[in-house]
C-alpha cells in the first residue's frame, strides 16, 4: 500500500469556463435569445438605455471571481444577428492576479450578421507583478455587419510589492464569412521591456487598441477621434485599417483610469457617427 | 561564407538604391513629439523597433520568404499576411512602396527572381512588402540566412539613424554611437530569436506616432 504524507497536494486544475450568448433582433429591438453564462461571469439584465436608438440592447459583464487567476482558461463566445444591435460591456477594470508560470487566457469568438452592430468595449486588464494573460479573439463580420471592439491593459503594483508584470499577449483575427482575413493583430510584451520613455508604450504605462470594421462611408472622422481621446488624457493615433476594412485606433495613457475615459472618448465619437445618434453615458 | 557577407555588406549599403530614403519608420513623428534625441535615447528606440518589431515580424517574414524559394503562391500569402498584420496605412504604404522600389533595382540590375516579382506586383499577385521580397531575392542572391537577418536588421537600425540624422534630431557621431550599440542587440537576436514563433509586433508608441504623421501639416518623409 502507498502512503500519501498527509502534507502533499496535487495541483489545482485550471478553472476552465465557456460561455454564450445570442443577441437577435425581434419586435423592433434586440433580445437576448440564448444566454448561457456560469462561474465565474455575471450578466446583467438588458438595459435599452439610448432613446434615440431604441433597439440597441446593453449588456454589462461582471466577473465574481475578483479577476482573472493563473490558469484561467475562460471562453466567451457572443452572436449578433442580422439587424442586431448590441454594446457588451465589462462593469468595471479586471484584476489579472500573479499566474505562478500558469498565464490566465481568454478566448472570445464574435460572429456578427448582416446589418448587424457589435460593441464590445472592455474596462482595461490591470496587470499585478508576475501576472500573465493571453487574449484571443477571433471575429468574423458580415460584409455589411459592423463591429467595433476595445481592448487594453495597464501595469500596476500594489503598495508593498515590487515587480512587473510578466506578459500581456493579445490576438484580433477578423474575417469575413467566406474566411477572406482582413486584420490579424497580434502582439505580445513582456513588463522587463518596459524601460522608459522610448519602450514600446513611449513611457505610459496603459494601452489599448479600438478596431472598428464598418464600410468607408460609415467611418468617423480620424482627427475627431484623436482629439476626443486626447481630451481624455491619452495619447491616441488613428488609422485606416488593412482591406478597406475599417479603422484603427491606437491610445496609450498614464494610467488605467485614463485609458478607460480614452475607450468611452472614442466608443462615443464612433457610435455618435455610426449610429446617428448620441449615446447615453454607460453609468458603471 | 565570405561571399555571403560581402552580399550582406552590399545590400545593407546605403548607398543601394532601395527606395528607403523616403521612409523614417515613424523617426519623424516622434522627433516631432520629443524633440532631439541623445545617443542613449535613440538607442532606446531602436531597440524597442528590434526587439517588439523586427525580430519577431520582419524578421521572420524575411525567413519564411528565404525558405519559400520560388514558390510564388507561398511568397503571396506571406505577402497577405504582411499586409493583414500592419494595421498603421502609412507604415503599410510604407513597407509596399519600399519593397516595390527594391524589387525595381535588383530588377534593373538583372536578378531573374526579381523580374518575376516585379511582374507579379504589377499584375496585384504580390504587394511587395519588403521583408517578402528581401527574403526571395536575397536567397536567389546566394545569401546564407544568417547573412541575410543580420543585412536586415541592420537596414532597419541604420534606416532608423539616418533618418534621425537627416531631421536634425541628433549630431552625426552621436547617431554612430547609437547605430554602433545596436549591433551586439541585433546579434543577439538573430542567435536567440524564435525561428518557428507567430508573426508578431507590438509597438503602440510608434503605431500612434506614425498614425498622427500622416496629418501633420509638414512632413519630409512618407511616415
Amino acid at each position: 500500500m502507498q502512503l500519501v504524507p498527509p502534507s502533499c497536494f496535487k495541483p489545482e486544475p485550471s478553472r476552465v469556463s465557456a460561455a454564450h450568448l445570442t443577441a437577435e433582433f425581434a419586435g423592433g429591438r434586440t433580445i437576448l435569445r440564448r444566454q448561457q453564462v456560469g462561474y465565474p461571469w455575471h450578466l446583467t439584465r438588458g438595459f435599452y438605455l439610448d432613446g434615440a436608438r431604441p433597439d440597441l440592447l446593453t449588456l454589462y459583464l461582471q466577473s465574481a471571481a475578483g479577476g482573472m487567476y493563473g490558469a484561467d482558461d475562460l471562453q466567451f463566445d457572443v452572436t449578433v444577428g442580422d439587424g442586431a444591435a448590441l454594446h457588451l460591456t465589462t462593469q468595471s477594470a479586471t484584476v489579472v492576479h500573479p499566474g505562478r508560470d500558469r498565464p490566465a487566457a481568454l478566448r472570445q469568438r464574435i460572429r456578427v450578421g448582416a446589418c448587424g452592430f457589435a460593441a464590445l468595449t472592455s474596462d482595461p486588464y490591470i496587470l499585478f507583478p508576475d501576472a500573465e494573460l493571453m487574449l484571443s479573439t477571433t471575429a468574423v463580420v458580415e460584409q455589411n455587419g459592423v463591429l467595433l471592439i476595445a481592448d487594453g491593459f495597464s501595469t500596476h503594483c500594489p503598495p508593498r510589492s515590487t515587480g512587473v508584470f510578466r506578459r500581456f499577449a493579445s490576438e484580433l483575427r477578423i474575417e469575413r464569412p467566406d474566411g477572406r482575413l482582413l486584420i490579424l493583430d497580434r502582439g505580445a510584451l513582456r513588463g522587463s521591456d518596459l524601460s522608459g520613455d522610448f519602450d514600446a508604450l513611449g513611457g505610459a504605462r496603459a494601452a489599448a487598441s479600438v478596431v472598428l470594421i464598418a464600410a468607408p462611408e460609415q467611418l468617423p472622422p480620424a482627427e475627431e477621434i484623436e482629439a476626443e481621446a486626447d481630451r481624455a488624457g491619452c495619447f491616441a493615433g488613428v488609422s485606416m485599417a488593412p482591406n478597406e476594412a475599417g479603422l484603427v485606433l491606437r491610445m496609450t495613457a498614464p494610467d488605467a483610469g485614463g485609458l478607460t475615459r480614452g475607450i468611452t472618448a472614442a466608443f462615443h465619437v464612433v457610435t455618435r457617427h455610426l449610429l446617428c445618434a448620441e449615446l447615453a453615458p454607460r453609468r458603471k | 561564407m565570405m561571399q555571403s557577407a560581402l552580399l550582406a555588406i552590399w545590400q545593407a549599403d546605403s548607398g543601394f538604391p532601395n527606395g528607403s530614403f523616403a521612409f523614417s519608420y515613424g523617426m519623424e513623428a516622434i522627433a516631432a513629439l520629443r524633440g532631439r534625441f541623445s545617443a542613449q535615447a535613440l538607442t532606446d528606440l531602436i531597440e524597442s523597433v528590434l526587439r517588439l518589431r523586427w525580430a519577431t515580424f520582419d524578421r521572420l517574414l524575411l525567413l519564411r520568404a528565404f525558405r519559400a524559394g520560388d514558390d510564388l503562391a507561398e511568397l503571396h500569402t506571406l505577402d497577405r499576411t504582411c499586409e493583414a498584420m500592419t494595421l498603421i496605412e502609412s507604415l503599410r504604404l510604407g513597407t509596399r512602396r519600399n519593397g516595390g522600389s527594391f524589387v525595381a533595382a535588383h530588377a534593373r540590375l538583372g536578378n531573374p527572381t526579381a523580374a518575376r516579382l516585379r511582374d507579379a506586383i504589377a499584375a496585384g499577385d504580390c504587394l511587395g512588402h519588403l521583408p517578402v521580397m528581401q527574403g526571395a531575392i536575397w536567397r536567389s542572391l546566394q545569401f546564407d540566412e544568417p547573412s541575410a537577418q543580420l543585412a536586415s536588421g541592420y537596414v532597419t537600425a541604420s534606416g532608423m539613424i539616418a533618418a534621425a540624422v537627416r531631421l536634425g534630431a541628433i549630431g552625426a557621431l552621436q547617431a554612430q554611437s547609437a547605430l554602433q550599440s545596436s549591433l551586439p542587440i541585433i546579434e543577439q537576436l538573430v542567435i536567440e530569436a524564435d525561428d518557428a514563433a507567430e508573426l508578431s509586433s507590438f509597438l503602440p508608441f510608434i503605431d500612434i506616432a506614425a498614425a498622427r504623421h500622416t496629418r501633420a501639416d509638414l512632413r519630409l518623409f512618407v511616415n
